[in-house]
């Protein structure tokens, strides 16, 4: 369990695999010395420091250094992603339900609508996702990440091996709040979600 | 098939869908460029390729809600043949056309409004840097798989007409 994430209606826990997808993509903050790297699925993070970087960035900076790190590195994860051959059309998997054509066809739109209103209304929360012992703090809004708040008396005495491993953490937590917002908003649609989704 | 579809009403919420469809692709775009255009050296080919193909599956599409093909006009001429004329043969064949279109505007209209709510999603997802690399293949293969659906719906309908059209001469009617 990496993480803990409140939008102000659930707690959600987050579990994660043990390993990352096997591309790497990386960034760093504007002075170079406080790194990111997320993975190809974008669910895992990995936070390094250069030397120097307590004179330069020091803890106070750390937060805004990890935001533009994590920024430059999912820039770079979105590089690579459209030089990469996109993938060849599926199957066509036709739905051939028992109701009527119209309540089929009037059931379709009445998802999208509603999937719509609950994706307008999750990505319009700002959520806050906390790491271990609530150390790290990263809020999200509209899918990013605006804030990374980590305890800046922690901080100050912590090592960079303590403040990795609680910036990955929340990160990872981040990351996936992220990513699990549009199948969250497809509660309440269940045509839709077996169509994008498969199968439960 | 029952509970017929209301043509004028599927073709409308069709063209809905598909402008819908279209205005969050362009938002996709804008925000997939926007975050490359920060990249020195990259070109938003990944983007031109997404219009591209998007533009190729939903144009014939778009311009077949232009003309419809009204199913419910089918299934009365049919009966017209089987009560008044007393040609039961005709009648059904005009019944199994009419079912086949009906399927066609289901299954595109299904497809369409799938594909609007994977665009909508990559639409809000392609606000950030985070999410614009996932926004840039889900909208790929909610294309894609739209391409595949309607292409396969547009095939089927086909072969139903050629039937029809090879029903109606054996019994000695001009093709429809």
């Amino acid at each position: 369990v990496d993480g803990t994430a409140d939008d102000g209606t659930d707690n959600v826990r987050y579990l994660y695999g043990p390993e990352p997808s096997t591309g790497r993509h990386q960034g760093s903050d504007p002075s170079g010395t406080v790194r990111v790297e997320i993975d190809d699925d974008a669910r895992h993070a990995r936070v390094s420091f250069a030397a120097g970087w307590r004179d330069g960035v020091g803890v106070p900076g750390l937060g805004p250094a990890v935001e533009q790190a994590v920024g430059a590195a999912a820039a770079a994860r979105l590089r690579a992603r459209a030089a990469a051959p996109s993938a060849s059309p599926p199957d066509p998997q036709l739905d051939r339900p028992s109701r009527s054509p119209a309540e089929v066809v009037d059931d379709a739109w009445r998802d999208l609508r509603e999937f719509q209103v609950r994706l307008a209304q999750l990505n319009d929360l700002v959520i806050t996702v906390s790491g271990p012992d609530d150390r790290v703090r990263v809020t999200i809004r509209g899918g990013r990440l605006v804030a990374v708040d980590p305890d800046l008396r922690w901080a100050s005495t912590a090592s960079d091996a303590e403040l990795t491993d609680h910036l990955q953490k929340a990160l990872r937590a981040a990351l996936a709040t992220v990513a699990a917002l549009p199948e969250r908003a497809l509660d309440g649609c269940p045509g839709l979600r077996a169509r994008l989704v498969g199968p439960p | 098939m029952s509970d017929d579809l209301h043509l004028p009403t599927v073709l409308g919420d069709l063209r809905g869908g598909i402008d819908q469809a279209a205005a969050c692709l362009d938002t996709v775009a804008s925000g997939v460029d926007a975050v490359l255009a920060g990249l020195p050296g990259t070109a938003p080919a990944a983007t031109r390729v997404l219009r591209r193909r998007f533009d190729a599956g939903v144009g014939w599409v778009q311009r077949a809600t232009a003309t419809g093909g009204d199913p419910g006009v089918l299934r009365a001429a049919g009966s017209v043949w089987a009560v008044d004329i007393g040609n039961r043969e005709v009648a059904d064949v005009l019944t199994a056309l009419a079912d086949a279109i009906t399927t066609f505007w289901v299954d595109v209209s299904v497809a369409c409004a799938t594909l609007a709510a994977a665009l909508f999603a990559a639409a809000v997802a392609a606000a950030g840097p985070l999410g614009a690399a996932d926004a840039l293949g889900s909208a790929l293969a909610a294309v894609a798989t739209f391409g595949a659906v309607a292409g396969s719906a547009r095939v089927a309908l086909g072969a139903a007409a050629r039937e029809a059209a090879a029903r109606l001469g054996a019994v000695g009617l001009p093709r429809v």
